[in-house]
């Protein structure tokens, strides 16, 4: 043990790894902040560079460029209510309104705080906890996964705003929005009216952008006469320890929901972040705060979706499997140095595997140090007058829509959803109910029918396991508490407010 | 501006718009489209042969993603494209000989495209969870045979390699109806169907060994299969399927390949075959596609189409039989 250790020193100590790592993650936060370049494809771009370098620099770097890209989407997500990747929708909804009111520097400075404690929880679990959690991992099958994503979907309440049912309109259609493409069941064409652009379903990218960046540019121009620039908040530009410890329940309880998460295949940061958030909102004494720009909503949604990114590894170092597109490629470097991640790499390449643990420990670190400097130079977006950033938010944005799949088609879809949730956002109805039932419904769908498959039709699969009735669980608690507080709740917390602009 | 800047404007950019003459081929850098997402089989596959291919043609080849619909968005893509040989797809086992002949909404078929040549076959396996009780392919009929429909197998959804897999296997076990004597489970891509056999919640699962090797060597995985004519040399003692007495389930293996838009020049064409020739022989080409659990396999474009309209004909011979279309 003690020599696998010092032999994985060994094999760590040099100048490559660390400028591996340290530019891995200075490559993810920029291509995370530009709107439509996920994560997901900054790793597949840098995968070829890691052919020719050694297996832990290789690793390293795509781990770092992961890492960075995952915080990084929150930065446009904050300054622009653009989010560089799905995982940081969540981050708009509390992050955006405090930059609006002068604050967005320290909601970007709370987020990569969050974010590196986040980064670290989940590293140290995928540390210590592997072997622990990949058995976690193996007792998850489509039932389980049915009652997690169904527990899932009562966020649907806390991100409803003033009125439920303005939520679950705004969630129905979603859930109806995200049925076109190909039944996975049985590989028949749902809503796509012949057009093969449809066959893959609606782009979730180009969605995105379009529900939340293009309205916002859009209520700019209908807005005239109002202020061009906010003026800052001399008091928000950085988070300070006090806020950091104020919000430190909520990070710290992100962080453990993003490493369950995380750890089960296919679930991923975007419901990690929701989760958080809604967690965090429901035992806040600042409730009504949130979505107002409550900088512990920030806060939750980014510990929440970084709690993922060290976690995520642990079925595909532990079992070989890759929980994620993410994942699969990182898989994919292993694959191409000869190596197989999976129970046989702990035996016969313990000193690579220690090498890397000793890598992904420090990123947090470096994460923090490359945050901090990108936040600085960001953070200047927030006072370009909006004359001039619109128009350039716009261009990345069509720019992003394309970029994700080469498509014009998807620009055709940010468009079309941009103008909806303009309309949505003039009618008040909330668009984050949209976007949660859009990535959860198809896991519930897909869960639900899988699940009566193996069953046989025969519903009682649904009890089978201790997994699924602590999720039943939660859910009926959950739905208890939003009964409580909507039926006989504080009468002014119904009141609706009088809309801004 | 006059009009005669004007015309001159547009005379220069006619001429910019002019195909290259295939003579001079290629010109410009070469646009490979891989039909699936980031990170799998058919996108390493496309960077693997990028990788390398410049060293031959005498231009970078650039790898797009344009992901969906099972392969069919980035194929239709390049099956639409102008066949000047600037456009070319990493055509797959899913893409061109599965889902032409499992749907009939396919906007376009097999034969539709330029096949420039074979890269590599992926050898396929078919496995069961060390937890499960099947020692054999025989364990598995009579567990089969006992509970019709109560057996369950895994798959990258409908109409992939694992579908028909499955389907092709019952089917040389000598049950009448394939699609009732066990169930089909799919999920979202052959990462989840690996993982639903090697945690047992589907009892077996056909795959391409590459993304099932790690399972099986860590004992979670155990192979009853290959459908390679001989043995793999990573599975050893697995028994190959004609020594079971199947053979026929030997179509069952994925490939990847070249291909362009139809109607191809003759000139661009030979570009290709000759600098797929090297390819063959480029030991880094070649030390990747094996590391990536895969078997280099170069064939000119008239084995290509032979090798793939065989394998497109049993297919469709199949879902004719068993009445497995999608429409």
């Amino acid at each position: 043990m003690i020599e696998n250790i010092s032999d994985a020193f060994i094999l760590f100590l040099n100048v490559y790894n660390l400028v591996a790592l340290a530019g891995g993650i200075a490559i993810g936060v920029i291509v995370g902040a530009i709107p439509g370049m996920t994560s997901t494809m900054a790793v597949a771009l840098t995968l070829p560079f890691t052919f020719t370098l050694p297996p832990v620099t290789g690793i390293l770097l795509l781990l770092g460029v992961y890492k960075g890209g995952v915080y990084g989407g929150s930065i446009p997500a904050i300054l622009v209510r653009a989010p560089g990747t799905p995982a940081a929708s969540c981050s708009v909804l509390d992050g955006y309104p405090l930059a609006q009111k002068g604050q967005a520097g320290k909601a970007l400075d709370m987020a990569l705080y969050a974010s590196c404690f986040a980064d670290l929880v989940s590293n140290l679990s995928l540390i210590l906890l592997v072997g622990y959690l990949a058995a976690l991992v193996t007792s998850f099958g489509p039932p389980e996964n049915f009652t997690l994503i169904f527990f899932s979907l009562t966020i649907i309440a806390s991100v409803s705003g003033e009125s439920l049912l303005r939520g679950f309109i705004s969630a129905g259609a979603g859930l109806l929005l995200a049925t076109v493409g190909l039944d996975l069941i049985y590989g028949t064409d749902r809503f796509t009216f012949g057009n093969a652009n449809l066959l893959g379903g609606l782009a979730f990218i180009p969605l995105l952008i379009g529900l939340f960046a293009i309205p916002e540019i859009l209520n700019g121009y209908a807005r005239r006469g109002a202020p061009e620039k906010v003026p800052a908040d001399p008091s928000g530009t950085r988070a300070t320890f006090a806020d950091f410890r104020r919000c430190f329940r909520s990070i710290f309880r992100g962080s453990l929901i993003g490493v369950v998460l995380g750890a089960i295949p296919g679930i991923g940061g975007a419901p990690s972040a929701f989760v958080s958030y809604s967690e965090a909102m429901r035992r806040s004494p600042n409730r009504k705060n949130f979505g107002k720009g409550e900088l512990e909503g920030v806060a939750a949604a980014e510990a929440g979706n970084n709690g993922v990114a060290g976690s995520t590894m642990i079925p595909l170092l532990a079992l070989g499997i890759p929980g994620d597109v993410i994942t699969a490629v990182i898989l994919g470097a292993f694959m191409v140095h000869g190596l197989r991640p999976g129970p046989m790499l702990f035996e016969q390449n313990i000193d690579l595997i220690y090498a890397l643990f000793i890598g992904i420990s420090i990123s947090s670190l470096f994460l923090l140090i490359i945050g901090k400097a990108a936040i600085r130079m960001f953070r200047h977006i927030a006072s370009i007058p909006m004359r001039y950033l619109y128009p350039i938010v716009m261009v990345l944005c069509v720019f992003g829509a394309y970029a994700v799949n080469n498509s014009f088609f998807d620009i055709y879809v940010m468009v079309a959803f941009g103008i909806l949730g303009f309309i949505m956002m003039r009618m008040q109805v909330p668009s984050a109910p949209f976007l949660i039932a859009f990535i959860l419904g198809p896991m519930l769908e897909d869960s639900f029918r899988q699940s009566l498959l193996l069953s046989q039709g025969s519903l009682t699969i649904f009890v089978r396991s201790w997994i699924t009735w602590i999720f039943w669980t939660l859910t009926f608690l959950s739905v208890a508490l939003m009964l409580r507080r909507h039926i006989i709740g504080n009468p002014e917390e119904a009141l609706p407010e009088v809309p801004k602009g | 501006m006059t009009k005669s800047k004007l015309l001159v404007g547009v005379a220069v950019a006619a001429m910019a718009a002019l195909p290259a003459a295939a003579q001079d081929y290629p010109s410009q850098p070469v646009q490979l489209t891989a039909p699936y997402g980031p990170g799998g089989a058919s996108d390493l596959a496309a960077r693997n042969l990028a990788n390398v291919a410049p060293d031959f043609v005498g231009q970078p080849v650039l790898v797009t993603n344009r992901a969906g619909a099972g392969g069919a968005t980035g194929s239709a893509y390049v099956r639409n494209a102008d066949p000047d040989g600037y456009n070319l797809l990493l055509a797959r086992i899913g893409s061109h000989s599965i889902s032409p002949a499992i749907k009939t909404s396919m906007p376009y078929k097999w034969d539709d495209f330029t096949y420039l040549g074979l890269l590599e076959i992926n050898p396929a396996a078919c496995a069961t969870a060390t937890s499960k009780p099947y020692e054999s392919l025989d364990d598995l009929r009579d567990a089969i045979e006992a509970n019709p429909g109560a057996i369950t197998y895994s798959s990258a959804g409908v109409g992939t390699l694992h579908h028909l897999g499955g389907i092709m296997l019952l089917d040389v076990l000598g049950f009448e109806d394939p699609t009732v004597a066990a169930t089909h489970i799919p999920f979202q891509g052959g990462g989840a169907a690996a993982a639903a056999a090697a945690t047992g919640q589907v009892d077996f699962v056909c795959s391409n060994i590459s993304a099932i090797i790690s399972q099986i060597e860590g004992g979670q995985l155990r192979p009853l299969v290959v459908t390679t004519p001989e043995r793999v040399d990573s599975l050893p003692d697995v028994q190959t399927a004609s020594e079971l007495g199947y053979p026929d389930l030997e179509a069952l293996v994925g490939w990847s390949g070249l291909v362009g838009p139809p109607d191809m020049a003759d000139e661009v064409i030979s570009v290709w075959t000759e600098a797929l020739q090297k390819v063959a022989e480029d030991e880094r080409w070649v030390k990747q596609t094996e590391s990536l659990g895969s078997v280099p396999m170069i064939l000119s474009p008239e084995e290509t189409v032979e090798f793939v309209e065989n394998q497109y004909t049993t297919f469709r011979g199949l879902v004719e039989r068993l009445g497995l279309q999608i429409d």
